[in-house]
C-alpha cells in the first residue's frame, strides 16, 4: 500500500462518503472523487494488466491520456473501457478490470510475461502458421481485445445528437481556453467552450498560481461566471474527438444517467484549440512497474482529491515542472527526492531532496516499485516513482485538419507549424508552457516555472525492458526490432508493434517510440515525423453516433396510403425496398396464403397496392429526346397516351432499372420504375438533365407519393372495373394493352393504364393517394360478386415468376446486360446515344455473359433459389451461373425458377446440375415463360 | 411468424393525432393544394403572383397561398394556381405537377422549436439559407415559418408515406 489521502483536495466533499466495488472488492472514497483517486487512496496499487503480457499496470496519468486504467462498469447500465481517471466514483457501482482473470491483482495469465521472449511485436505474422492459422485464432482473438461485453446488459439509453453553431468553438477550458472565450465574447461573437474535465480549469484545477490577485481557482470560477453571463455555452466533460471537413468538430458529453455520450457537431467559423499538453514518462526499464506515474497526475491527485500517490517519493523529470509536484507532496508529508537530469542548476530545496544530473537506470519491485537504481549503480528505495519527461503539445484535431507538425528543440515536442483555415492553436497546445505569456496584461504569479529541458529519449541498445507504450505492451526492444526488419517508416513502426494503438492514438507513447527510430535511422526526430492523426482522439461509443437510431428509428420507413385498410384486412406485412407492404392476407402461413392467392387472381381477379410503383414525372420540350437517352429502348416515338416498357442501363452498361413509360402528352412522361428504385432513379434523371441537357427544357418531378396505384388483375378485371364505374370505355379497342385513359371516381380524376405485371389482363387504377381508400373499398365490396381476392407481394412474385417477368436485383446483378435479358434489338438498332451503350460495345462485354432462363426442376420440390449451376471441366467443378427466382407454381402444378447461366438461351431442353449447401441436383433448361407462352391471358 | 406489422406502430389518425413536449406543440394540417414548379420562375411568378425567390429555410410566409424555394430552379407553390396554369408543361417556360397529397404537412409550435431543430437539422438557426429543402431528422423535408404558426412556429412538409417514422421520432425526442 502507498497511496494515502492527505489532506486537502478541493473537489471531493469528505462529509459525503461513498463505496463501490472494484474487482469484487470494496473500495471507500468521497463525493466528488473520480475512481482512480478513490482506487489509490485506497492503496491500490495493481489496477489492470497489460493487453499482451499481462503484466501488471497502475495509474499513469489522471485524464484521458490514461492507457492502462481501464475498467468496464458492470450491472444494468453496463459500460465496457471506461477510463477510470475520467469515471466520477458513484455508490453502488461496480467494475472490473481489463485483462485480468479473475481480477487484475491475481491473474492466470501472468505467466505469459514469462514467456515474453518468444512473442515479440509481430510474433503472429510469423508464429501460429503451422500446421494452420485457423487453428489459434479463436483462442488467440478470445484473449485479445480489453473489457468483455456483457451479453445480459441492456446497452446503453439513447440520446439523440445535437448540432450547433457558432463563432467560435473553444475546445480546453484551461488558462489559455477560458482567456481566448472572454476574448471571443467581449467581441460580442458566439462562443462554445468545452473541457474534457467535469470541471473547467485546466491546469489551474492543480497547479498554484495567484492570477490578477486571485487564487487560480477562484480566477477561474470568476472568468466561468462571467463568460456564462455573456452568453458562452460552457459545455463540460465534454471532448473534442474529431474535426472533420467545413470545420465540423464533433464533441462527446458525458451523462450521468447512464445514457450513451451525448454527440454535438458544432459547425464553427472559427475553432481555437487550447488543448493542453500531456505529460511524457522517462526512458528507463520496468517503467511499467505500478507505482510508476505521471509527476503532473501525482499533483492532480494529491491537489484535487487529496490523495498522495506514495509515502517515499522519487519525483524524476528532465525539465523544471515536476517541482511543483515534489514540493506539493512533501508539504503533504511524503517523504520526497527529486532526482533532476538537467544537472546543478536548480536552488537546493529544504523540504525535499534535489540530487541533480541524476536519471534512474531501472526501477525495482516485483508487484510495485519498491526501489530505482540510478545510473550510478545507486540504490534508493521508493514506494512510489513520478517522473516527467517533458510535455508534448495535444495537437491531435489540428493534425486531423491536415495540419502539419514541426519539432522544436527547446521544449522537445512537436508544435503546430503552419496555419490551419479556421483553426488557431494557444496555449500548451502550442508549446507555450508559460502562464504568463498565456494571459498578457494581467498580474501572474506562479510558484515555479517549467524551465528548460534536456532530451530525455530512449537509446538504442539500452538495458532491461524500457516500456513505451503502456496498454500495447510495446518496448523499446520491439522499436529496435521493427528497425531491424527494415519497418523504418513510422507508419510501418505503428502497424508492426501496435505502438499508440488503442486508447493512445499518440497521447504518451509515439514521441518516445518515433524518437528512439529517430535514433535508429539517423534521420532525426522531425524527418522522421509522427504517425497520422484520425478521429476519434478518445474512444466513443458507437451508440453515441447511432443516436436514437434503434428499433422503429433505425431506418425512415414508408408506409402506404392504404396501411389502415391492409390492417383491417388482415395483411402480414413485411419489409420491401423501404416499404412496409402486405407479404399475403390471412393467417395460413406464407406458403399457404400466397398459392391461394396466385391460384385465385388467376382464376377471377386479383387486387394489389401498387402505391410504391415509381411515378416521376419528365416535362418539357425536350423531355422525349432526355428519355431516349435514358432509356435503353426508344422513347421518342411513343404516341401520348400509350405505355413502353423499358429498360434504364448503368455507364457501364449493367441493368439498373426496368418499368414502364406512360406518355401523358407531347412534352409530359411518367417514369414508373421498380418501387425500391425511386430515390435512385429520380436522382439519376436528375444527374443526366442537369450534366448533360438544356436545363430549361426538361424538369423531373417526383410524384411517387402523391398517387395511390391499384392493380385489378385477372380474367374478371375489366368486368368488375365496369360495375365500380370509373366513367371510362374499357373495350379492347379503346384501351389496348400498353394503353392510357382517363376516368373519374366521384369527383376524382383516375388515371387508367393497361399495364400487366401478371400476364393476365390488368389494370392500374391511379388517384391522389388521399383519396384512394374509397376506391379501394369500392373495389373490394364490387369485387366480391367476381370472387375478388387481395394480393400480397408474395403471390405476384409467383404469379411474375410463372410469366418469366424479371425483377431487378433479385433476377439480375451488379453485371448483367439487357441482351442477357433478351433484350437485343436497341443495341443493334437504336441509333440516338443512349445511356451505358458504350460499354456494351466494349470488346469483352461478352466475355461473362448469362442468359436469363427458365429452369424446371425434376421433383415436386422447387430449386433452392440462389443455387449454383455447375459446369465440370478440367480445372474441376465451377459455377456457370446460378438460380434468381424459385417458386411453387399453383397454376401450372409444378415448380418453376429463373436462372441466369451462360450460354442458357442455346442450351433449352438441356440438363444442368445444380450445387447448394453441399446439395447436388439437376434441373432441365426451359423457357423463360412458364405459363401462357402466347400471351393470350392478356386481352382474356 | 414474422410480422413487421408487429414491429411498426400503425399509422396515426393525423386529423386528431397531437403531440407535445419540451415546449413543442405538433399537429398535422391539410394543404390539399400543392405544386411543385419548375424552370423559369419568373414567368411562374407573372403567371401566378407568386414571389418567384419563395421562402427558404425558415423563411417566413403568410396566408393561404405563397411559394416555397426547393432549388435553383424550383418552388412549391401552396394554395390553389391560377387558372391559366396547367399541369405538365407551360409555353411560358416552367413545369407544373400536383404534390397536395404527397406532402404531409406537420405544424410546430411552441418556444422548444429552436431546440428541437438542432437536434433535427444541420441549419444554422442563424443564417438558415435560401433552399427549404434540408433533411429533418433523417428524411427529406422542407422547412418554413409560418405566421399562422406564431412567432416560433414552423410548417414541415414531407413525403407522405414517411410521417409515420418521423412521428415516431418527434414522439421518442419530445419524451425525454
Amino acid at each position: 500500500m502507498s497511496g494515502w489521502r492527505a489532506g486537502g483536495g478541493w473537489a471531493i466533499d469528505r462529509a459525503r462518503p461513498l463505496s463501490f466495488i472494484f474487482d469484487d472488492r470494496e473500495v471507500s472514497g468521497f463525493e466528488g472523487d473520480t475512481v482512480a483517486s478513490a482506487l489509490l487512496a485506497g492503496g491500490a496499487s495493481t489496477i489492470a494488466r497489460s493487453f499482451k503480457y499481462h503484466r501488471r499496470r497502475g495509474f499513469w496519468g489522471a485524464g484521458t491520456e490514461e492507457p492502462s486504467g481501464i475498467a468496464d462498469v458492470c450491472g444494468a447500465q453496463h459500460r465496457p473501457n471506461v477510463q477510470m481517471t475520467v469515471e466520477p466514483a458513484r455508490a453502488g457501482m461496480e467494475l472490473r478490470s481489463i485483462n485480468g482473470n479473475p481480477s487484475a491483482e491475481r491473474d492466470r495469465l501472468s505467466f505469459i510475461d514469462h514467456f515474453s521472449r518468444f512473442i515479440p511485436a509481430a510474433f503472429y505474422y510469423k508464429t501460429f502458421m503451422f500446421p494452420d492459422w485457423h487453428l489459434f485464432e479463436p483462442r488467440i482473438r478470445a484473449m485479445a481485445g480489453l473489457g468483455r461485453l456483457d451479453p445480459e446488459a441492456r446497452g446503453y439509453a439513447t440520446l439523440e445528437p445535437i448540432n450547433l453553431h457558432c463563432d467560435v468553438l473553444v475546445i480546453g477550458a484551461g488558462p489559455a481556453g477560458l482567456w481566448e472565450a472572454m476574448i471571443a465574447a467581449e467581441k460580442g461573437r458566439t462562443v462554445v467552450l468545452c473541457d474534457d474535465q467535469r470541471k473547467v480549469g485546466g491546469s489551474l484545477l492543480f497547479r498554484n498560481a495567484n492570477i490578477d490577485g486571485e487564487e487560480a481557482r477562484a480566477w477561474v470560477a470568476q472568468m466561468l461566471a462571467r463568460l456564462r453571463s455573456m452568453g458562452v455555452e460552457v459545455l463540460t466533460g465534454t471532448t473534442a474527438f474529431g474535426r472533420y471537413e467545413h470545420g465540423v468538430t464533433g464533441l462527446a458529453q458525458v451523462q450521468d444517467d447512464g445514457r450513451a455520450l451525448r454527440l454535438w457537431r458544432v459547425r464553427s467559423l472559427e475553432t481555437v484549440l487550447a488543448t493542453g499538453a500531456i505529460e511524457r514518462g522517462l526512458p528507463f526499464a520496468n517503467n511499467d512497474l505500478p507505482g510508476v506515474m505521471s509527476a503532473e497526475a501525482g499533483l492532480h491527485y494529491l491537489v484535487r482529491y487529496g490523495v498522495a500517490a506514495g509515502q517515499r517519493v522519487i519525483v524524476a523529470t528532465n525539465n523544471g515542472s515536476a517541482y511543483e509536484t515534489a514540493a506539493t507532496l512533501a508539504a503533504a508529508g511524503a517523504e520526497v527526492t527529486l532526482l533532476d537530469m538537467r544537472g546543478g542548476g536548480e536552488e537546493p530545496r529544504d523540504a525535499f531532496r534535489v540530487l541533480a544530473g541524476q536519471r534512474i537506470e531501472a526501477a525495482l519491485g516485483r508487484k510495485r516499485v519498491e526501489a530505482v537504481r540510478l545510473a550510478t549503480g545507486e540504490r534508493l528505495d521508493a514506494d512510489t516513482v513520478l517522473v516527467s519527461g517533458g510535455h508534448t503539445p495535444t495537437v491531435h484535431l489540428y493534425c486531423q485538419a491536415q495540419g502539419k507538425l514541426r519539432f522544436e528543440e527547446t521544449i522537445q515536442a512537436f508544435v503546430p507549424g503552419g496555419e490551419v483555415a479556421g483553426l488557431r492553436v494557444v496555449g500548451a497546445a502550442a508549446g507555450q508552457y508559460s502562464l504568463r505569456d498565456l494571459l498578457p496584461g494581467i498580474t501572474v504569479e506562479v510558484p515555479v516555472e517549467a524551465g528548460g529541458i534536456v532530451a530525455a529519449w530512449p537509446k538504442p541498445g539500452a538495458k532491461g525492458r524500457i516500456w513505451l507504450d503502456l496498454q500495447n505492451d510495446v518496448t523499446a526492444k520491439d522499436v529496435e526490432l521493427a528497425a531491424r526488419e527494415n519497418f523504418i517508416s513510422v507508419e510501418h513502426l505503428k502497424r508492426y508493434t501496435t505502438l499508440g494503438m488503442a486508447n493512445d492514438q499518440g497521447k504518451t507513447s509515439n514521441l518516445p517510440g518515433l524518437a528512439l527510430l529517430a535514433q535508429l535511422t539517423g534521420r532525426g526526430i522531425e524527418r522522421t515525423g509522427t504517425t497520422t492523426y484520425r478521429p476519434p482522439f478518445v474512444p466513443v461509443p458507437l451508440a453515441t453516433f447511432a443516436g436514437m437510431r434503434g428499433g422503429q428509428l433505425m431506418n425512415p420507413l414508408r408506409r402506404l396510403p392504404l396501411e389502415p385498410e391492409h390492417r383491417s384486412d388482415g395483411a402480414l406485412f413485411r419489409e420491401y425496398g423501404g416499404w412496409l407492404r402486405p407479404a399475403w392476407y390471412g393467417k395460413g402461413g406464407e406458403h399457404a396464403q400466397a398459392q391461394r392467392e396466385a391460384l385465385a387472381a388467376r382464376n377471377t381477379v386479383g387486387l394489389f397496392d401498387g402505391s410504391p410503383l415509381g411515378k416521376i414525372e419528365v416535362i418539357g420540350p425536350d423531355a422525349a429526346k432526355f428519355l431516349d437517352f435514358i432509356y435503353y429502348n426508344t422513347m421518342s416515338t411513343l404516341k401520348p397516351g400509350r405505355c413502353r416498357y423499358g429498360l434504364m442501363l448503368t455507364e457501364s452498361g449493367a441493368v439498373y432499372d426496368d418499368g414502364v413509360l406512360v406518355r401523358l402528352d407531347e412534352d409530359r412522361f411518367v417514369v414508373s420504375c421498380s418501387s425500391s428504385h425511386v430515390q435512385g432513379v429520380d436522382q439519376l434523371l436528375e444527374e443526366w438533365r442537369q450534366d448533360s441537357f438544356d436545363r430549361s427544357r426538361v424538369f423531373i418531378h417526383d410524384a411517387t407519393a402523391q398517387f395511390a396505384t391499384l392493380t385489378v388483375s385477372g380474367p374478371k378485371s375489366r368486368d368488375l372495373l365496369n360495375a365500380v364505374g370509373l366513367d371510362v370505355a374499357l373495350d379492347d379497342e379503346k384501351l389496348p394493352h400498353m394503353g392510357l385513359c382517363w376516368g373519374r371516381f366521384g369527383a376524382e380524376q383516375v388515371r387508367v393504364t393497361r399495364i400487366s405485371f401478371t400476364g393476365d389482363r390488368s389494370y392500374e387504377l391511379t388517384i391522389r393517394a388521399d383519396r384512394a381508400t374509397m376506391l379501394w373499398r369500392a373495389l373490394k365490396e364490387t369485387g366480391r360478386a367476381f370472387d375478388a381476392v387481395l394480393v400480397g407481394s408474395e403471390a405476384l412474385m409467383i404469379l411474375r415468376a410463372e410469366k418469366g417477368y424479371i425483377v431487378i436485383g433479385k433476377d439480375t446483378d451488379g453485371r448483367t446486360r439487357p441482351m442477357d435479358l433478351g433484350m437485343t434489338a436497341p443495341l443493334a438498332k437504336k441509333r440516338a446515344e443512349y445511356l451505358g451503350r458504350r460499354s456494351l460495345r466494349l470488346r469483352g462485354a461478352t466475355d461473362q455473359a448469362r442468359d436469363l432462363v427458365g429452369l424446371e426442376s425434376l421433383t415436386a420440390t422447387p430449386l433452392p433459389a440462389g443455387a449454383h449451376v455447375i459446369a465440370a471441366g478440367v480445372e474441376g467443378r465451377r459455377s456457370i451461373g446460378f438460380v434468381t427466382t424459385s417458386h411453387f407454381s399453383p397454376n401450372l402444378g409444378r415448380p418453376i425458377a429463373m436462372a441466369l447461366v451462360k450460354g442458357g438461351a442455346r442450351r433449352t431442353g438441356e440438363m444442368v446440375q445444380l450445387y447448394h449447401l453441399g446439395l447436388s441436383l439437376q434441373a432441365r433448361i426451359a423457357p423463360l415463360c412458364a405459363y401462357d407462352p402466347e400471351g393470350e391471358r392478356l386481352h382474356a | 411468424m414474422l410480422d413487421h406489422a408487429m414491429k411498426w406502430d400503425a399509422v396515426p389518425e393525423w386529423d386528431s393525432v397531437r403531440l407535445s413536449g419540451r415546449s413543442v406543440d405538433i399537429r398535422t394540417i391539410d394543404l390539399a393544394e400543392q405544386h411543385l414548379v419548375s424552370g423559369n420562375l419568373l414567368a411562374f411568378a407573372q403567371a401566378s403572383g407568386l414571389d418567384p425567390h419563395g421562402a427558404g429555410a425558415l423563411g417566413v410566409v403568410d396566408g393561404e397561398t405563397y411559394s416555397i424555394r426547393l432549388a435553383r430552379d424550383r418552388v412549391l407553390a401552396v394554395g390553389s394556381l391560377n387558372v391559366g396554369i396547367t399541369l405538365g408543361w407551360n409555353t411560358a417556360g416552367f413545369a407544373v405537377t400536383e404534390i397536395g397529397s404527397g406532402y404531409h404537412v406537420f405544424e410546430l409550435t411552441g418556444e422548444g422549436i429552436p431546440d428541437l431543430l438542432a437536434r433535427a437539422t444541420t441549419i444554422d438557426l442563424s443564417a438558415p439559407g435560401p433552399c427549404a429543402a434540408i433533411g429533418f431528422a433523417g428524411v427529406p423535408a422542407i422547412l418554413y415559418c409560418h405566421r399562422h404558426a406564431g412567432p416560433n412556429g414552423v410548417r414541415l412538409h414531407l413525403e407522405r408515406g414517411l410521417a409515420a417514422s418521423l412521428w415516431l421520432w418527434f414522439a421518442a425526442v419530445l419524451d425525454r
